[in-house]
């Protein structure tokens, strides 16, 4: 069969996988039922599995790693999310499944923004052909997904302090883990997101002295990944500071992902530079 | 007079310094310049006001210090918590931490603190009022984490420093052939080779420049760089930055039989003396086209049909005919008198960047050093464990840890089953 045919058949099959998961997820989050909840983790760990497949066959038809262009980012963005997901339900024994109804939607965003990419593949420009350009984009795919988790579960967060403060907890706060547990599950993914945040701004350092004889130079996309690690940084740092705990320091996991966010794709739209290879 | 008055302005500022909110302040001001500058400026302007500015690189400095000085002021303090297992839980402290478990007490407390320390931790039994107290660490390099993660940051921020004091950058370009002479750094790199690689859709795969360092006049070293791979001597970096075109240019006095080569790049000009003109190559096109609007352009970047537009000139720079002539490659162009001249062939010159930067080495060490900081941060992580005697044959386990709260009271059932099992009761 055609790889180009069969990776988007893997696509869509990968796609349609994680929205069904999602499914599973918020009935389980909703019913309570164990077997839901089961359900869902063997869709999500198919999906996974589909989805290896598609990045597979990218990678033999582009005869290169599948890292270069937004397509490729996106898919292996969303791929990130739910192994992160997947490695975070499985270290704690599936205690926490509630937190699956809010991180697969994040994964089903990034896919679908995904399907709106051109997926031509492209040769690479020579600054393109580097060792430490896979390392760069496969650390980031590590420290997107799990502050994408990092931030679906701020949000949940901050549902149930306000729940809490006003006395009355409700149907979906009710079901959400106490709110220690949930900032120890931020802080868990957000230190594992800025280790490895930290490594893509290393590799990448390391890569630009070799392509161009500068290992930090400023330019847009090297600065919001900066920013990006600031906000986390003043995120670690606020849980130790009385006042600036819980929901401020909720709000910085969200602000980091929303840098996230704009540091893949506002800098490519919006701000030129020696980074916006597209 | 209150506390403030009384401290010196040098403690004042060391407490400013150290003070965890200040360092949080520095951080959201970082991000709030570097923020500005990346949206809203264009690069190189972005450059000249906010990154090389006294205010930033003030801001950068402040937080060196600042990052320095919590570490000292810290330092005795983690290293006392590395080094001594803490041995004084009182049992109203025990009472009061998150996570207790209550076990039949072991005749021996050598048995459970086996135990224990068959699970990684570090311990050690003392007695109190005829009842025992068994404390317990793991994971104590933890603490180190931050401090690490500190002078790391500090590390970077000085060599990114001495980078700029110490650093130096600046090119040079040719063709084949060329010596580029550096007498600053004591020696030479020639330029042996430069060639193209392209694919068959005509888009370049890379460029490779072959280069020989000269020192003394002995040849050193050859190497054949590209983009991604520098040529590394003595601290100076050669990358492959950039390329151009050049033409051969021939002219002949058919007459006479004698000949003038002269190569020429884009925008330069020759003087032929027998006639006293100038040729101007004003662009050479690799594969030369015109537009709709009838100017010359490029297909590709790719030679498929090389042409060159260029002018003749007069002694004193005034042209001489059309305003511009478009010849392709290898055709012979009949002048005054017998005289012509040719388009004779084309060649690539390459463009190098040169670059020393002397604090790359510390960049990296302490780049790693983060790293290891980071990951002695969130993934060794400090847990006690106490044992201690109650009446009537029953234990108090109690445990706490300095971070991952939920993975601790996973670990900690885990334990007080293992010290239930291996206790034995009485
Ligand atoms: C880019 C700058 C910085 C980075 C990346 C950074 C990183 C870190 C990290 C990763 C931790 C450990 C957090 C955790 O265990 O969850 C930490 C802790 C800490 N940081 Fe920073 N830091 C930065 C700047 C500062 C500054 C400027 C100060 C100034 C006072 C500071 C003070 C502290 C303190 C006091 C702790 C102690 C937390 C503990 O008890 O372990 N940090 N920092």
């Amino acid at each position: 069969m055609d790889p180009v045919f069969s990776e988007q058949a893997f696509f869509v099959s990968t796609f349609a996988l994680y929205i069904l998961a999602a499914i599973f997820y918020v009935y389980y989050f909703t019913s309570g039922k164990n077997s839901a909840g089961k359900r869902a983790t063997y869709i999500a760990a198919a999906g996974l599995f589909t989805h290896t497949a598609a990045i597979v066959l990218r990678t033999v038809e582009a005869q290169r790693a599948p890292l270069s262009n937004q397509y490729e980012f996106a898919s292996v963005f969303a791929f990130g999310i739910v192994l992160c997901y997947i490695i975070l339900e499985q270290r704690y024994r599936a205690r926490y499944q509630v937190f699956g109804a809010f991180v697969m939607p994040f994964a089903i965003i990034v896919m679908a923004y995904a399907a709106t990419l051109p997926r031509d593949i492209r040769p690479l420009m020579p600054a393109l052909q580097s060792w430490w350009l896979k390392f760069h984009v496969g650390t980031a795919i590590f420290a997107y997904g799990s502050f994408a988790i990092a931030c679906g579960l701020a949000f949940m967060y901050l549902y149930r302090a306000r729940r809490e403060e006003s006395g009355q907890l409700g149907f979906v706060a009710g079901k959400f883990p106490s709110l220690a547990v949930i900032d120890d599950f931020i802080y868990k993914t957000v230190a594992f997101g800025f280790l490895f945040q930290t490594l893509v701004i290393v590799t990448g350092a390391v890569w630009a002295e070799q392509a161009w004889g500068r290992y930090w130079g400023w330019d847009p996309k090297e600065t919001w990944s900066l920013i990006t690690w600031f906000i986390y940084a003043i995120y670690l740092h606020a849980r130790f500071t009385r006042g600036w705990g819980g929901k401020k320091a909720a709000w910085f996991a969200i602000l980091g992902f929303a840098c996230v966010l704009f540091t893949y794709i506002g800098v490519n739209v919006l701000l030129p530079g020696l980074h916006s290879y597209r | 007079m209150n506390r403030q008055e009384e401290k010196g302005i040098s403690q004042q500022i060391w407490d400013f310094l150290s003070s965890m909110r200040v360092g949080i302040g520095l951080l959201l001001a970082l991000t709030v310049m570097s923020l500005y500058a990346a949206t809203f400026l264009e690069h190189g302007e972005a450059m000249e006001r906010v990154y090389t500015s006294w205010w930033f690189m003030g801001t950068l400095a402040v937080t060196a210090a600042s990052l320095l000085v919590c570490s000292i002021n810290r330092f005795p303090g983690i290293m006392k918590r590395v080094h001594v297992l803490k041995t004084d839980a009182s049992p109203g402290w025990l009472d009061s931490l998150e996570n207790r478990a209550e076990i039949a007490a072991a005749k021996r407390p050598e048995v459970l603190a086996e135990a224990l320390k068959k699970k990684g931790f570090r311990t050690g039994i003392s007695f109190d009022d005829g009842k025992y107290l068994i404390s317990a660490d793991k994971g104590r390099f933890g603490y180190l984490g931050s401090l690490v993660t500190h002078i790391s940051l500090v590390l970077i921020l000085a060599a990114g420093f001495y980078g700029v004091v110490a650093g130096d950058e600046g090119g040079a370009a040719g063709f084949a052939g060329r010596l580029i002479e550096l007498p600053q750094y004591g020696f030479d790199v020639r330029i042996d080779d430069f060639t193209i690689a392209y694919r068959d859709d005509r888009s370049v795969e890379q460029y490779y420049s072959t280069l020989t360092v000269i020192e003394n006049g002995i040849e050193v070293k050859q190497e054949t760089i590209f983009v991604n791979r520098p040529l590394r001597h003595r601290g100076v970096n050669f990358y492959q930055s950039t390329y151009g075109w050049g033409v051969d240019v021939v002219f002949t006095n058919t007459v006479t039989g004698e000949g003038e080569e002269m190569l020429l790049t884009d925008g330069q000009r020759g003087f032929y003396h027998p006639l006293g003109i100038y040729v101007n190559v004003l662009r050479f096109f690799p594969d030369f086209t015109m537009t709709q609007g009838g100017m010359p352009t490029t297909r590709s970047v790719y030679p498929a049909n090389p042409g060159v537009v260029f002018q003749f000139q007069d002694h004193h720079g005034q042209v001489i005919g059309e305003q511009f002539y478009i010849e392709p490659i290898g055709r012979e162009i009949d002048l005054v008198d017998g005289f012509t001249m040719e388009f004779a062939g084309y060649r690539n010159y390459t463009g190098l960047q040169i670059i020393k930067q002397p604090g790359k080495p510390l960049a990296l060490f302490a780049s790693i050093l983060l790293i290891v900081g980071l990951f002695l941060c969130f993934y060794i992580y400090p847990r006690r464990i106490w044992v201690r005697q109650g009446e009537d044959g029953v234990a108090l386990v109690a445990g706490t840890s300095y971070r991952n709260k939920v993975g601790f009271g996973l670990e900690f059932e885990q334990i007080t089953e293992k010290l239930k099992t291996v206790g034995g009761g009485q």
